[in-house]
């Protein structure tokens, strides 16, 4: 009976050590934002091309000659310097995070999904912790179906 | 299932049944196993492997956890006295190793309420058994308390944070506003959002797991008046996080060097610090005190 126990114990703590770090692995799998939102761009059909910079994406739809911009910055501001010189004139500005495209940034509406979305983390119904960066889009005005794509798919909210 | 052999002659383990010391060390390390593990892996997107990265994760973690966890390890054998564990002990140490299989946080935070609670009413806990049930259930709290789920509390509580902060800028004669969880620093033309784990908040389950940990590893036992310096350190606490925001908030360069530079090490020094001293002088005895003092006038 104690044999019993004891390798009851044991395989408790054997297999509770292996499924945290299998999940571990699983969860690392999305650990390039940058890759993730390249698929993205992909699904959306827009063919992406080399970065000028490390969180720089750009691409382009088949059926538009002026190239689609995807910034990566992180939601808590510390990236912002990189914007300060950014005066969109021919594009129009789309702030993807979480399953939601605005039109501005809007802090209050990036921390409640971001809030909900940890929540559903820590009760194990979401696969992946929510990222701590959004998707900055500029569009070409002149390409009006644009406005037509689902761009959640950048950031998908769950 | 063990039973209590002799009862007359106090509790005797019969060869085949496991003894109720064992259980609790079983029980412990099955939830140690699957705290740590969590914090180990990592759980956010970019989270490295390798060792280097679990370390840091760790220390991240809090080196009061660690030393929570030291105080349980080296107090695990003499919890309870001995004797057979009872079916009721055997049960719940296999449910709380069950619930630690989900692969979430809070799983562990759930087992160790069971396990301290469990210890707390355990009519065979040991003083020492009695101080590792309060850890436990103060290591639940902090899991539980700096969870997803109390962020929404925790960002009321940075919009608070930010308006205090937008006063404090009021006060050094420099303007600044708040709306939401936002603080503007319209001087320097800058700005910070104060996310839930940044609000003052947040860091208070920790302040009071270290304020608990530094007075059992003083040997002193815990008092009412102790409450009175529980509450000193939190506004300890709240004050440190209120001039860091403001700190953060100053400029770009401040907020670089406070958020992600030297200054991440000094916050943390001065938090550390701060948690240690208070109740270190919460238990300091007047008696032995007055005693030094007067053995200082006659030297």
């Amino acid at each position: 009976m104690k044999t019993l126990l004891r390798c009851g114990y044991l395989a408790l703590i054997v297999v509770s050590a292996a499924i945290q770090f299998d999940r571990g692995q699983r969860g690392n799998a999305d650990s390039d934002p940058m890759a993730t939102l390249s698929a993205g761009l992909e699904r959306l059909n827009v063919h992406t091309g080399r970065s000028s910079a490390a969180n720089i994406l750009t691409g382009q739809l088949p059926s538009c000659r002026q190239p689609i911009y995807g910034i990566l910055l992180r939601i808590d501001g510390a990236e912002d310097e990189q914007l300060r010189d950014l005066r969109p004139a021919d594009e129009v500005v789309k702030y993807v995070y979480l399953g939601a495209v605005k039109e501005s940034r809007d802090q209050a509406v990036m921390i409640s999904r971001w809030v909900w979305a940890s929540a559903l983390f820590a009760v194990g119904l979401r696969s992946h912790k929510p990222r701590p960066d959004f998707v900055l889009l500029l569009l070409p005005r002149a390409c009006p179906e644009l406005a037509t794509l689902d761009w959640t798919a950048l950031s998908p909210g769950n | 299932m063990p039973t209590r052999t002799a009862a007359h002659d106090g509790p005797t383990l019969v060869p085949d049944l496991i003894g109720t010391r064992e259980v609790w060390v079983w029980s412990v390390l099955t939830v140690a196993v699957a705290f740590w593990a969590n914090i180990v892996r990592g759980t956010s997107p970019g989270d490295l492997p390798g060792l280097g990265s679990m370390i840091a994760r760790v220390i991240d973690n809090g080196a009061f956890d660690v030393f929570a966890w030291t105080l349980v390890f080296a107090r695990v054998t003499r919890m309870s006295e001995a004797g057979p564990a009872s079916r009721l002990q055997i049960w719940a140490t296999f449910l709380v190793g069950a619930i630690a299989l989900a692969p979430v946080r809070l799983a562990a935070g759930v087992g160790l309420v069971i396990l301290g609670g469990l210890l707390l009413r355990e009519r065979r806990t040991l003083p020492a058994g009695r101080q590792v049930g309060l850890v436990l259930l103060a290591l639940a709290f902090e899991t539980v308390w700096t969870s997803p789920l109390l962020a929404p509390m925790h960002v009321l509580v940075g919009s608070v944070d930010a308006r205090i902060s937008a006063f404090l800028f009021d006060l050094l004669n420099k303007e600044a506003t708040a709306h939401a969880n936002v603080v503007e620093n319209i001087s320097a033309n800058f700005s910070i959002s104060i996310w839930p784990y940044c609000a003052s908040s947040f860091p208070l389950a920790g302040v009071s797991l270290a304020f608990l940990v530094v007075v059992m590893y003083l040997g002193q036992p815990l008092r009412r008046r102790h409450v009175l310096w529980l509450a000193m350190s939190f506004i300890g606490s709240i004050l440190l996080t209120e001039v860091r925001l403001v700190l953060l908030a100053t400029s770009q360069g401040s907020y670089r060097w406070w958020h992600a530079g030297p200054g991440v090490s000094l916050y943390a020094m001065a938090a550390l610090a701060l948690a240690v001293v208070v109740p270190m002088l919460a238990t300091r005895d007047p008696k032995t005190a007055k005693a030094r003092l007067d053995s200082r006038h006659v030297v």
